[in-house]
Formats: structure tokens, C-alpha cells, sequence
């Protein structure tokens, strides 16, 4: 069940955590102004590269997953619009949106994280919330997704729909929001953190010729998409 | 090294003292044992000791306690941390980075230690841990075993001079612990002072120069270490109640599968252990029998059900499967509404709490139970079902010997009076005492014994 | 050495507050965005957003605290989308001013519950006026009626949620896991 081979870090996985949520917040940001199948096939064929030169790979089923949800929502958009060329726009920039600033969240580790945030004037128990949301929101869906199955063998000993939502899985959860504060803050004052104290930092972030060569070729995609938008074709 | 004197603490909102009076004395380099059964104020004592309470629990505190001669009084608790190192159960919850070396070098950073120090410091606690190899690995992909050695490094990275661990043996399996107990061992000789907070007598008394066994909160003369419990009787078995035919299982992105053709059946009477390693696949195999999780190949019957052809409820009617983590499975408000809600007979709520320990508790949220109470009372909602089966998943976390002798007892009844079951665990102890049969699961297959 | 404002345990209690909103988003509006009805999202979120956030308040009390826990929210959201990022801001921005100056902070019972409606209610203009800036053609057919009826469920929702996140309080307090003022 455990892996023995570390997935090697790859060029994007180095990246400064600012280059890529600059280049995916832009991203986002463009594909909401534009309405060309064409214009967003050019943002997102620049992150689908992205995220193969990241080596972030789907299952076939998670692939499938996404794909269904797209053609339902292009779907519904064209039953309300009767436009193909609309409905496809539409599908495709919620591709970008999937694609674009998540790839922030799969390639950066919560480490680089808190030394980006903690070059920015945002208070050290900030950045650190979001180290721990970041680190622990797996752990959580985790935990939701046991409840789930627990709720499940329950049957109908637990009650309606209503009462096994808010039994079966919102009480669990509000409990286990306070059981982890209680364990992490312990954890973290264990280790030495307080949110006003200066911190010292093992590997120092800097941006390298990597993120002029990525915010380039981000900047030239972004580029090519708008003028296929305003200009081309 | 440490000296607690007159400590007496109540926690907040309860009548009665978690601690009474407690006053010992321990040596620097000693290994220490903390033992008692639960409740008994194990815990409490540690989150003292590292100044946890009072500064983030509240509560009545009385006496004093001396660390490296220092009154520890008014410290916070990093500038506790500073002197003693405390490492926790959950190691899940203790880990904030990505990378082994980066996890090292986390608590290093909170306490300013300079950046060009670091490395040979991050080094040489891998070393003293066994664990040079682990310096690049990604925690994620470590095992119970290899993670816990990682936050002892990363203890070890800062100095102190005090160590201190709470059921460090809790989540590792044979091979895993009998390393730990090793690693602690070498350490104390190296002049570390440690305390271990454990229910394991048995496998720590040998190793520890002294053992202090508390019980409601007092230290007592420790009684002898269990050794084995009363094994369960033989009854005549009879039709099958659960059955695997040539099941293979793999997770979605692998390619191995985690086992292939695994063909066993579980008759009514009958008591089957699972054995195996962390990761060999106990819990899914449970999963699989509950239709939680569906097989590549191979057929699934529980309880005269084919699994994949009914529903997960229609199986639980019949079948009970009592987690790991008993936190998922208590949703009511009440003890005696946990037992009452699903039992078939209206005795039910007190002859499950006399039988497993828990009477006087009928009022109180489970949530505010111990872990080990917790899990009793979650097999005690699955006895008062009368399921045909119950799988249980590691019954000995959390619990002290006497509890264990219980549960034992109380599933021998089950077992008399016409039930099967299939128990996970690492437990050597409850293994001998429940195992009409034994399988262990092993490098994708299994043997039966 | 001065007292910071938050200790880590808020910080942490904020951050996981801002995980259980995020793992019940990730359960539910994969069902209701695809459907595109203005305010149906927000309200079923609503319903659980309301519950967690009743509870964080509770815990926290301080004047800020929900401003704490939506500004980590939002931050997190900005992974997401920028258009999400911008009214759960907003949301909350506009909710902790409110309170801010009526009530001072969270004691009690009113503030929390009326906090947590506020935010709610308050998200979904922002998400409209910021969804109508970047994809006019979306809404520009749909009757100004619809946006009423849709902030009517919103409040309705929400309210029920942080009546049950009332309630779960008083249950985490029976069970030891949180202090209630008396």
C-alpha cells in the first residue's frame, strides 16, 4: 500500500508559489473575459502541458468524472441559450478554472507555501492557517467520507435524509473540527510556533531563471489566446 | 531530572480529580514507564508536563513540578518545549510539510536555529533514529513505523533533554514496535531521560529501569503484566457466514494489487483473527466483506448476502462492523442512546454497559468519553444489534488489560451464543485469546492457521 | 512581551473551520452548479456554511473573528477562482463590518447566528454583480424577480443552519469541547 518511489519533483514543482498563482489567478482572470472556443482551447492547452510536465496524472475514472461534468454543465448551458459555440465556451472555461490555480495546490508543498506568504506583510499565523488547510483538508474529506460510511452501515437506524445529514455528518464534523485545533495547536506549540514570533528558514525561496522562462511562455499564451479572441480567425 | 511534588488537578465542569496527589522523582537517563488502566490520569500527566495544562486546557492545578531543576511554573508551553520534547499519539496530526527534512527542520525553525546549522543537525537526528534514508522521502509515502521515527528525529534535532512519548505503540504493528522499543532503549542509554505513557506493560516493562502505575489519578503498586488473557472456548461451528472467493483487490492508480485470490470462508461459532503488517490490507478486507469497497475479481458473501448485489444497510442488518476510529460511528448525544438506537430488545442498554465497563456513563456525550471507553461503547451498540457478525478493527487501541479481559469475555459470550467474528489486530495478546483461526495477510497473499 | 490578538489555537480553530466549509463545498456544489439557478449554490451551501461558521464564532468571539475565518476562506478559494474569492471577501467583509458596529464582537447567542446569515446574504449580490461584470450574457435574460426569491432562500437556509449550529453548540459544550458563556 505504500509507495516506495517518491514522484521526482519536476521544473514546475520548483517554481516560486507567486510565479504560478500569478500565472493561474491572470489565467483565470482572461478566461472570464473571453468567449471563443478557440481563444480558451489556447489557455487551457497551455495548462493541460503544465500539468503533464508536472506529472500530475488522473485515473481514467477522475478524467471520466471531469469529462461528465463538463458535457452536463455545456449541456445545460446550451438547453438554455440553443448557442453550441456559447455552451462550449462556457464548458471550456470551467476547464480553465479546474486547471489553472489548482495547479498551485498539487505542485506547491505546504513548506513553500508559508516562506512565500511569510515574505508578504500577511501576519505568521495567517500563512500558517493556510499551511493547515492545505495540509489537512485531505485529512478531513478523509474523515467526512468515513462518516459517510458509517452513516451508510447505520441505515435507517439513523434516521431520515435530514436527520442523517445533520447527525450523521455535521455534528461528527463540527466535532472533529474542534478535536483537530485541540491536537494541531498542541502539535504546533510543541514544535516551538507562535504566530508573532520571527522564524528561521531551512531552504530560503528564490525565483530562478525557471519562473522568467514559465511566466514567458504564460505570458505568450496569454497573448496568442487574446488576439485569437479580438483579432484572429 | 524531573520531580513532581503534591500535583492534583481537575479539569474544568468535572466533579472530580483527574490527578490526586501525585509525587515522584525521575533520574536523568532513566526510561520510565507510565502505565494504568484508562482514565486513570496518563494523559494528564503528560499535558502537565509539557505545559499544556494549564495554558491551553483549563482547569484546578495544584503542586509543583521541577524539570532539569528548573520550576516549570508560568512557562508557556514552547518555552516548555524547549526542555522537553513530547511526542504525541496521532503522528497524522503532528506533520505540517511535505518532506522528511523539511518536517525536521520545521520545529528548528520556530526556535531561530540558524540556517547553516540545520543540515548537520537534521542528519545526525536521522541517524541516531535509523533513519538516514528517509531524508528525501515524502512523508506521504512512509509508513506508520518510518513516520514516527521521522518526529523523534525531528525531537531529537532540537536537544532536549527530556523525551516524552503517549501511546507511541499504539499504530504500529509487531515488527514496527519491537524497533521503537529498541530505538528507546539505545537512547536512554545515550544519556536521554524518557517517559513512556503507554497500556502496553508487556512490552515496555522489560525494557523500562521503572514503571509508575496510576490509578484514579493516584500512583499505586503496579499488579503484574498480563501476559495472555483467557482464550476463548471452542464451540461446534457451523454454516458459513462469510465468505471470499478468489477476491483480488488493488487501489485505483496502482498496478500491483494489494492481494489476489484470497479464498477463505468464517463459520457461525467461529472466531477468525486477522493478521499482517500495517498497509497489508486488514481494514480493506473488512471493507470488502461490508460492500464498502468492491473487489476487481472474486466473490464476496456475507451473512447470505452476495456483496455488489444488495446494499452496504441490507448488510449491516446482519453484520456489524465496528471501526478503527470509534469517533466516526457515535453520532448521538447520549451513551445509552448510542446502544439504544438500533438494539433489538430493550435490556439491551444495560447489559451491554455492565458487560463492557461503562455503567454510570448512560448520561454523558460520548464524545466526552476516553478513546478507550469510546471504542467499547461502539462495540457495545454493534452487540446490542445482534448481528450474525461483527468485524472488528484493532479492539485493543486505548485499552489497559482489564478492559481487554472484558471485551474478551463479553465477545466468548457472543461467539456461545451463536455469533462469528472477525477481528483485526496487532495486539499478540488478544490475537492468542480470540483465534479459533488465524490469517495473515502477507506480500498480496495469506496464510491460514 | 505583548498579548497577540489571536493565539495560535484561533488561528488553527479559524483554519479548520475554513477545512469543514471547504469539505462540505466540495460535497455539494458539484450537485448544484451544473443546474445554473441563481442563488440555488448559495442557498444549499448556505445551509452548512451558517452551521460551521455559528460554531467558529462562538469559539472566537473577538470583533474580527469572522472576518478571520472568511478572509482564510476566501484565500483559499483564490485557488479556485477569482470571481469566488471575490464574494466570499466581500461576504464576509460586509457581515463583519455589521457586527462589528452593532454588537462589538460574537457574545451570545444573536451575534453569531446574525453573523453567519449576514455573510450568506451578503455573498450573493457580490457573486451576482461580480458574475454579471465578467459574463454578462449569463444573466442579462433572467427577471430582477429571481435574485429576490433566490436571497429569500439564502436567509432561510442559512438561518435554519445556524439555529443547528446553535444547537451542535450546546452539545459540544455537554460534551467538554467547548465553553459556553454563562
Amino acid at each position: 500500500m505504500f509507495l516506495h518511489q517518491d514522484t521526482p519533483a519536476t521544473i514546475i514543482h520548483r517554481l516560486h508559489p507567486f510565479t504560478k498563482m500569478a500565472v493561474g489567478t491572470v489565467f483565470s482572470g482572461l478566461a472570464l473575459c473571453l468567449y471563443r472556443p478557440l481563444a480558451l482551447a489556447v489557455l487551457l492547452g497551455f495548462m493541460l502541458v503544465v500539468l503533464a510536465v508536472a506529472r500530475v496524472r488522473l485515473s481514467p475514472r477522475q478524467w471520466f468524472s471531469i469529462g461528465l461534468f463538463l458535457s452536463v454543465i455545456s449541456t445545460l448551458n446550451f438547453l438554455a441559450s440553443h448557442d453550441t459555440c456559447h455552451a462550449t465556451a462556457y464548458a471550456m472555461r470551467f476547464a480553465v478554472f479546474l486547471t489553472a490555480v489548482p495547479i498551485l495546490a498539487l505542485t506547491t508543498d505546504p513548506r513553500q507555501m508559508t516562506q512565500a506568504l511569510s515574505q508578504t506583510p500577511l501576519p505568521g499565523g495567517l500563512a500558517m492557517a493556510l499551511i493547515l488547510v492545505w495540509r489537512f483538508f485531505p485529512l478531513m474529506a478523509e474523515e467526512a467520507r468515513q462518516m459517510r460510511q458509517a452513516a451508510l452501515l447505520r441505515g435507517s437506524a439513523a434516521g431520515g435524509v435530514a436527520m442523517r445529514i445533520y447527525r450523521g455528518m455535521l455534528v461528527p464534523l463540527a466535532f472533529c473540527v474542534i478535536d483537530y485545533t485541540d491536537r494541531i495547536t498542541l502539535a504546533l506549540e510543541l514544535r516551538g510556533f507562535t504566530p508573532a514570533q520571527r522564524r528561521t528558514c531551512h531552504r530560503p525561496l528564490k525565483a530562478g531563471a525557471a519562473d522568467v522562462v514559465f511566466s514567458a511562455a504564460a505570458l505568450l499564451a496569454a497573448i496568442v489566446s487574446a488576439w485569437v479572441q479580438w483579432e484572429g480567425f | 531530572m524531573i520531580r513532581v511534588c503534591g500535583l492534583s488537578f481537575r479539569y474544568a465542569n468535572q466533579s472530580s480529580n483527574a490527578l490526586r496527589h501525585v509525587e515522584f522523582d525521575i533520574r536523568a537517563g532513566e526510561m520510565v514507564l507510565v502505565s494504568g488502566p484508562t482514565g486513570c490520569g496518563k494523559s494528564t500527566l503528560g499535558l502537565i508536563l509539557c505545559r499544556a495544562i494549564p495554558t491551553l486546557i483549563p482547569g484546578d492545578l495544584a503542586g509543583r513540578v521541577w524539570v532539569n531543576d528548573k520550576s516549570i511554573e508560568g512557562l508557556s508551553v514552547r518555552e516548555m518545549a524547549r526542555e522537553l520534547g513530547f511526542l504525541l499519539q496521532n503522528v497524522e496530526h503532528q506533520t505540517f510539510t511535505e518532506r522528511v527534512s523539511d518536517e525536521i527542520a520545521f520545529g528548528l525553525e520556530n526556535f531561530c536555529v540558524p540556517p547553516e546549522h540545520m543540515a548537520t543537525r537534521i542528519e545526525e537526528s536521522l541517524r541516531l533514529v535509523q533513519g538516514s534514508h528517509l531524508l528525501n522521502r515524502r512523508l506521504a509515502t512512509l509508513s506508520a513505523g518510518e513516520r514516527q521515527r521521522v518526529m523523534l528525529a525531528a525531537l531529537l534535532a532540537l536537544n532536549q533533554r527530556v523525551l516524552v512519548l503517549d501511546e507511541p505503540l499504539a499504530y504500529l504493528d509487531l515488527e514496527a514496535q519491537e524497533r521503537f522499543v529498541t530505538l528507546m532503549d539505545r537512547l536512554s542509554k545515550k544519556g536521554k531521560t524518557i517517559l513512556i505513557f503507554e497500556h502496553r506493560r508487556d512490552a515496555l516493562q522489560a525494557f523500562a529501569q521503572r514503571e509508575i502505575y496510576l490509578t484514579d489519578g493516584c500512583i499505586r503498586p503496579e499488579p503484574c503484566v498480563w501476559s495472555q488473557f483467557k482464550k476463548v472456548r471452542d464451540y461446534k461451528a457451523k454454516s458459513t457466514v462469510l465468505a471470499f472467493e478468489d477476491v483480488s483487490f488493488a487501489w485505483g492508480n496502482h498496478k500491483d494489487p494489494l492481494f489476489a485470490d484470497i479464498s477463505f470462508e468464517v463459520k457461525q461459532h467461529e472466531s477468525v483473527v486477522l493478521l499482517g503488517e500495517n498497509g497489508s490490507g486488514k481494514t480493506t478486507l473488512m471493507h470488502l466483506a461490508m460492500g464498502l469497497a468492491k473487489p476487481c475479481r472474486g466473490r464476496i458473501i456475507t451473512c447470505d448476502h452476495e456483496v455488489g448485489r444488495v446494499s452496504v444497510s441490507q448488510i449491516s442488518r446482519k453484520a456489524a462492523y465496528v471501526f478503527q476510529r470509534p469517533d466516526h460511528q457515535l453520532y448521538q448525544p447520549y451513551v445509552q442512546d448510542e446502544i439504544r438506537s438500533g438494539s433489538v430488545d430493550g435490556d439491551a442498554v444495560h447489559r451491554e454497559l455492565a458487560a463492557l465497563g461503562l455503567e454510570g456513563l448512560e448520561k454523558r456525550h460520548p464524545r466526552s468519553l476516553s478513546m478507550g471507553q469510546k471504542r467499547r461503547l461502539t462495540l457495545a451498540a454493534a452487540l446490542a444489534r445482534q448481528p450474525k457478525l461483527i468485524l472488528l478493527d484493532e479492539p485493543s487501541v486505548g485499552q489497559d488489560d482489564a478492559s481487554l479481559a472484558m471485551i474478551i469475555r463479553r465477545l466468548d459470550d457472543f461467539l456461545r451464543d451463536g455469533g462469528t467474528l472477525l477481528t483485526a489486530t496487532h495486539d499478540f495478546r488478544v490475537a492468542m485469546a480470540l483465534a479459533h483461526r488465524t490469517i495473515e495477510l502477507k506480500s498480496g497473499g495469506m496464510e491460514q492457521r | 512581551m505583548r498579548l497577540a490578538y489571536w493565539t495560535t489555537r484561533d488561528y488553527v480553530f479559524a483554519a479548520m473551520t475554513s477545512v469543514a466549509l471547504l469539505v462540505v463545498a466540495s460535497i455539494v456544489i458539484p450537485f448544484t452548479l451544473p443546474l445554473s439557478i441563481p442563488g440555488l449554490a448559495n442557498a444549499v451551501n448556505g445551509l452548512f456554511g451558517s452551521f460551521f461558521l455559528v460554531i467558529g464564532l462562538i469559539r472566537l468571539r473577538k470583533p474580527g473573528s469572522l472576518l478571520l475565518i472568511t478572509g482564510i476562506y476566501s484565500l483559499i478559494c483564490l485557488s479556485v477562482s477569482l470571481v469566488v474569492f471575490g464574494f466570499v471577501l466581500i461576504g464576509g467583509v460586509f457581515s463583519e463590518l455589521i457586527c462589528s458596529l452593532v454588537f462589538r464582537g460574537y457574545r451570545g447567542r444573536l451575534a453569531p447566528a446574525l453573523g453567519a446569515v449576514l455573510y450568506e446574504m451578503g455573498m450573493f449580490p457580490a457573486a451576482m454583480v461580480l458574475s454579471f461584470f465578467f459574463m454578462p450574457e449569463r444573466y442579462k435574460d433572467i427577471a430582477p424577480w429571481i435574485f429576490v426569491v433566490a436571497e429569500l432562500a439564502i436567509f432561510t437556509t442559512s438561518s435554519i443552519g445556524a439555529l443547528a449550529g446553535l444547537k451542535v453548540a450546546n452539545e459540544l459544550s455537554r460534551a467538554g469541547k467547548l465553553a459556553l458563556e454563562s
